[in-house]
């Protein structure tokens, strides 16, 4: 058995991941992992498939993409390769939050203060609501980080955009958001 | 994790409606501190004290940066001094509220609370001392401050205890003249007074409760008046079961925050954890008004007829919510209605809206009572009295707490207004009933517990 991580970008339309979950078992894959989002009506799909160990890459790929009408998808194909030692083993997940005036160069400014704290963006999700941009992003952030210095960081950075930018701990949405926590 | 939905609503809740924690409150025991020399048994008090607290202010300003909610009051409260002191004069009394100050200064805590003697079927010799040294301990003290407990359902109401409590307030009050008889902010008498309560004036640590403890204010009622606010205006079709249910879902959040901090902090400086008091405690603050709910819930004059029913609906709405989120509620948990302290209820006392009388049937079906009324200065000691046992009557009959918190202004009629200043506010002089109890008063003794089989 092999393992492959795919992704694949479309136009969205009704049925896209029942062509390319047919396409793939079809060929004896199992799709395992799965994660899609539509924005502004573009579809993007990222997938992991167990395949039997005579099925390579190359025809996996051909298959997905011919799932769809010619030229119709963008489609990528790994072999998946599990990480020795995971980059971040100790370390607690926050919330970032960001909302301003859209400005060039804010996404690009605040990811770079968070990489300097070798701080990991996990989910990053943006969208502009009448002028402004609201960014919601889930971090790791490794113990042993000067929190406060963090904070204080972000903040700035964020502030010479004319932009608020909170972190908080994620245990707080747990705990309001859920019935156990 | 949770949702981006529910992350999204958390957000709004913490940065539109201003959603924080109150109260921390730490208890501490102090009766391993107890000495028959009064300097000894004041330095055991100070270094438990200052020992106990002094990382609290730290360790609540890191849990508010980490989680985004700001922690507005962190206090302590200890063992009823009364029998911490017990033994001593009233002197040795007044030195332990001047240690008492100076420690939570020195550890510093804004208000310490636990100046306390439960004396609600009879006083002890130091149980009297405590009540005589309080206009000197009140007037020469900052951040101290005193409850009694004078009334229980299960006890009836000490009648002897609340006549010499009325002459007592007349002389606080006579002694922070300069401040409109401020000193009688810092006292509050109860029914049923709760071990577990984290709100000033009367928080003390229960004889019951472990060597540290934990207890936690939950959110004001800001968050409660927009949630209110924002259901009404985006819904033609609201009735008012659908306004408790935003409350209820309201307090389960605010309450889980709550918790949330309070464990955590417990955890960290080595305490237990005790409760979440689901009470909506105003501040003078704009927006931070339980008075301002009740407009929001359509009532354009708080203490207009309806008023009643709609802080019932509030209250249990917002101990549903409560409790369905923790296991862990306690203290009051009700909600308050301080004049002086809430500009709303103050503005409507001012139009006459709000009047004894209408204030003494609301707290029929909340907490905590006749809380932050300032009063014409030439009350009598007897007519003190009297308001109190009537307030302190509803709590011993309908099995709940109650207080009173009166302050008779010297030198002012009604019309006039007090100023108490930050958090206890300010509130015009209300029209008071003067004569007619006093040979009531007077009898004296205890009135007897009631039954509490035949409850209509």
């Amino acid at each position: 058995m092999r393992e492959y991580i795919i992704t694949l970008m479309a136009r969205d339309r009704v049925g896209i991941l029942s062509d390319v979950a047919a396409a793939a078992a079809s060929l004896g894959g199992n799709i395992t992992n799965a994660s899609q989002t539509v924005m502004s009506d573009y579809f993007t799909l990222i997938f992991s498939v167990d395949a039997p160990d005579d099925l390579s890459g190359e025809r996996l790929k051909r298959a997905v993409a011919e799932a769809g009408a010619p030229g119709e998808f963008d489609v990528t194909v790994r072999d998946y390769v599990p990480r020795e030692k995971r980059e971040h083993p100790d370390s607690e997940r926050f919330v970032m939050t960001a909302q301003g005036k859209d400005k060039a160069g804010i996404i690009a400014d605040l990811s770079r203060a968070l990489r300097d704290f070798n701080v990991n963006i996990e989910d990053f999700y943006s969208y502009i609501h009448m002028g402004n941009l609201l960014i919601l992003a889930e971090i790791t952030v490794p113990f042993g980080v000067d929190f406060g210095k963090l904070q204080k960081e972000i903040k700035n950075r964020g502030g010479e955009f004319g932009f608020t930018v909170h972190l908080r701990h994620e245990n707080i949405f747990n705990a309001t958001g859920e019935i156990n926590f | 994790m949770a949702s981006k939905n529910d992350i999204l609503k958390t957000i709004e809740m913490l940065q539109s409606e201003h959603l924080d924690v109150r109260a921390v409150n730490m208890g501490i025991d102090l009766f391993d501190c107890c000495d028959r020399n009064i300097d000894t048994l004041c330095r055991n008090v100070r270094e438990k004290i200052v020992t106990k607290a002094s990382g609290l202010v730290d360790v609540c300003d890191g849990l508010a940066a980490k989680y985004g909610i700001p922690v507005v009051n962190k206090r302590v409260a200890v063992s009823p001094i009364a029998n911490i002191g017990a033994g001593h004069g009233i002197d040795g009394f007044l030195a332990l509220a001047h240690t008492l100050d100076a420690a939570a200064e020195e550890a510093g805590i804004d208000i310490i609370g636990g100046y306390s003697a439960l004396v609600q079927k009879g006083m002890t010799v130091a149980d009297e001392n405590l009540i005589r040294s309080l206009p000197e301990a009140l007037s020469q003290t900052k951040r101290m401050c005193a409850s009694v407990n004078a009334a229980s359902t299960k006890a009836g109401i000490n009648a002897d205890a609340l006549i010499l409590l009325g002459e007592i307030l007349k002389e606080t009050a006579a002694k922070t003249a300069d401040e409109d008889g401020f000193g009688c902010c810092k006292l509050s008498v109860f029914a049923n007074i709760p071990e577990d309560n984290p709100f000033m004036a009367g928080a003390y640590k229960g004889i019951g409760e472990a060597e540290t403890v934990i207890n936690i204010g939950v959110s004001g009622p800001g968050v409660v008046k927009r949630a209110i606010e924002r259901l009404v205006a985006g819904n033609k079709a609201c009735d008012l079961g659908n306004v408790a249910e935003e409350i209820k879902r309201t307090a389960f959040r605010v309450t889980r925050c709550g918790e949330l901090i309070g464990r955590e902090v417990a955890s960290i400086i080595d305490a237990k954890f005790g409760i979440v008091d689901l009470s909506l405690a105003p501040t003078p603050e704009v927006g931070d008004s339980v008075g301002e709910i009740f407009t929001a819930m359509g009532i354009a004059k708080p203490g207009a007829p309806g008023t009643t029913a709609a802080l019932a609906m509030l209250n249990d709405a917002v101990k549903k919510g409560g409790s369905f989120a923790s296991s862990s509620v306690g203290g009051l948990s009700g909600a308050f209605i301080p004049v002086a302290e809430d500009s709303a209820l103050a503005h409507a006392a001012r139009l006459g809206y709000l009047t004894l009388p209408k204030l003494e049937a609301m707290t029929s079906v909340c907490s905590v009572g006749l809380d932050m009324i300032a009063l014409p200065g030439d009350i009598s000691a007897a007519t003190l009295t009297a308001i109190a046992m009537d307030e302190l009557a509803i709590g011993m009959i309908n099995r709940k707490t109650t207080s009173v918190r009166l302050i008779p202004v010297p030198g002012k009629k009604p019309g006039d207004e007090a100023e108490f200043g930050g958090l206890f506010g300010r509130s015009p002089i209300m029209e008071v009933i003067h004569d007619g109890a006093d040979d009531f008063v007077n009898l004296g003794g205890r009135i007897p517990a009631p039954i509490t089989a035949l409850n209509n």
